[in-house]
């Protein structure tokens, strides 16, 4: 990949719709924007960037690689959230062309809904649900980020998928 | 039913395939059946939905922090607070 800038160019092209994905799965909007994540993604690609002359293939998946950094961002970028200010950006400048504010606010109100309840997994879970989901890896890619075999990672989600079920309907049901 | 992961607990083997294969339709972003009653999958579909609608940035990258493109939501302001996510 040293030197070979199309190459680079490609694969940047290709892991970072994953790794915008997932930073705004894990980090969520700020004052309804997703900016703050998008930047963390940013950084993540850069940093790949970065460390690909370093890379070796060792068998094991370039996505771990690639989502090891992004977890590693990630607790950086929440461990400075709490003491420093994050820029948002204020009212649009022009037309709108995303969904109607209903079908948006409905949407947005269930996505902070999931994203509390994946709050309330054990860490190991919700990450594991966030990549396998959001970032489309595979059972043996999510545990090879995670340092678990394939068989774990199907155990723990099916775990995780029972609580994420029990804690809807019984939020369903105080909702009601 | 197999064993679980360290815990012990035993794992009925078809759901477990049945939540894998579930995971895989989700990370697919394949449409999920009318009146799901799945309310998990209905959660998740939601959070992939908002994570995927929201424009992805386009263009080479820049350093983080850098000015946005200009037109749409160019005037940026400092907020003191982000919510931890876990």
């Amino acid at each position: 990949m040293q030197g070979d800038a199309g190459a680079t160019e490609v694969l940047i092209g290709r892991v970072r719709p994953m790794v915008v994905r997932y930073c705004r799965a894990r980090l969520g909007r700020v004052s309804g924007q997703y900016h703050a994540a998008d930047d963390v993604a940013q950084e993540v690609c850069i940093a790949v960037l970065s460390a690909l002359p370093r890379y070796r293939d060792m068998g094991r998946p370039f996505a771990s690689f690639v989502f090891g950094i992004a977890a590693h961002k990630i607790a950086d970028a929440l461990r400075s959230a709490v003491r420093t200010a994050v820029p948002t950006e204020d009212l649009p400048d022009g037309p709108d062309e995303r969904p109607g504010p209903e079908e948006t606010v409905v949407r947005y109100l269930e996505a902070e809904q999931a994203r509390v309840l994946l709050h309330r997994l054990p860490g190991q879970q919700r990450e594991l649900v966030l990549l396998r989901v959001v970032a489309g890896l595979s059972a043996e890619e999510t545990g090879n980020v995670l340092g678990m075999t394939a068989g774990a990672v199907r155990v723990a989600q099916h775990r995780a998928l029972a609580r994420l079920r029990a804690m809807a309907v019984a939020m369903e049901e105080s909702g009601r | 039913m197999i064993e679980g992961s360290g815990d012990g607990e035993p794992v009925d083997l078809r759901s477990l395939r049945a939540d894998d294969a579930l995971l895989d339709r989700l990370a697919a972003r394949g449409p999920g059946p009318a009146g799901e009653q799945d309310a998990a999958a209905r959660l998740l579909r939601a959070l992939l939905e908002d994570v995927d609608a929201a424009d992805a940035p386009a263009g080479p990258l820049s350093a983080p922090g850098a000015p946005r493109p200009a037109g749409s939501r160019a005037r940026a302001r400092s907020r003191a607070t982000a919510p931890e996510r876990g």
